[in-house]
């Protein structure tokens, strides 16, 4: 009764080899993502840090463009009241002069004893004067 | 029970065995022995899994965090990149304005040193114009004859206005 048990061939042997170079590969893989993953950590955290760098500069040199801005605009202003101001006293001292300019000739004359200079140089600075 | 006779032994029918004809699912039925007494019981072997899968598993969703941050701070190192460089051009552009700026300024600083030496120069004549003018506006509307105002008003002219 019992000779004639059947044999069930057993299975073949897994592929040990090939699940092997599976994890192999992984790891490989798995190493060089996590290098790949500092770097750019690295990477980041630099360009923050001369981000910030950056930011400050241009903080600086924002304050300084609007105070040099602001020392041209004072500047220009004076300048401006300045010339103003030039323009004011040359129309003063064209008015001046044509009284001063004959009284200057007769005083000239009158210290060189010229006579004949000092009757028109008087007579227009009566008229002016 | 009775064996068999060697020659009539039974031969299974191949389709019975065959797996193709198995419906899904469903194991096979167990051989039946030719003299049709069922086998023992044996157990059915293990299912073949093959060598445990767990470090496969756990590598590749280790490679995919991974990846996962290097995607991600890629992505944040190329748009911290981005902004640095759109803040150095600012930059650049509000250094070569701060350039432009302090010519200008050089500039105007020059022309007020110039304006404000002719307004010193105008404001000395205005000085001189204005004593010479007054005095000889004062001369001559005095009464014709010699009075110490008319002396005084004299002088000043006299002292003043050649330096015109």
């Amino acid at each position: 009764m019992t000779d004639h048990v059947l044999s069930i061939p057993s299975p073949p042997a897994p592929p040990r080899p090939r699940s092997r170079v599976a994890v192999v590969l992984l790891s490989l893989l798995v190493v060089l993502l996590l290098g790949a993953s500092v770097l750019t950590i690295v990477l980041f955290v630099g360009a923050k840090e001369e981000h910030g760098l950056e930011v400050q500069r241009l903080d600086r040199t924002s304050r300084s463009l609007t105070d040099a801005e602001g020392r041209l605009a004072e500047t220009e202003q004076t300048n401006d009241t300045v010339t103003d101001r030039i323009a004011t006293l040359e129309a003063a001292n064209a008015e001046l002069h044509k009284c001063a300019d004959p009284a200057k000739e007769s005083i000239i004359a009158a210290r060189s004893d010229d006579e004949e200079a000092l009757r028109p140089a008087v007579r227009r600075a009566a008229e002016n004067c | 029970m009775t064996t068999p006779e060697p020659d009539r032994l039974f031969t299974p029918p191949p389709l019975m065995t065959s797996p193709a004809l198995t419906p899904p699912g469903l194991t096979p039925p167990p051989p039946t022995p030719p003299n049709g007494v069922p086998l023992p019981y044996q157990a059915a072997p293990p299912p073949t899994t093959g060598p445990s899968r767990a470090p496969v598993v756990a590598l590749s969703a280790l490679a995919a965090v991974f990846a996962l941050v290097a995607g991600l701070f890629t992505a944040l190192y190329l748009g911290e990149r981005t902004d640095r460089d759109t803040i150095a051009s600012t930059r650049a552009d509000q250094e070569r304005t701060l350039a432009n700026v302090t010519g200008r300024q050089e500039q105007a600083d020059a022309t007020l040193e110039t304006n404000r030496s002719r307004e010193s120069t105008l404001t000395t004549q205005h000085d001189l114009l204005t004593q010479c003018v007054e005095a000889a506006k004062g001369y001559f509307a005095l009464p014709p004859g010699q009075t110490p105002e008319s002396s005084r008003l004299f002088r000043v002219m006299y002292d003043v206005c050649p330096q015109i």
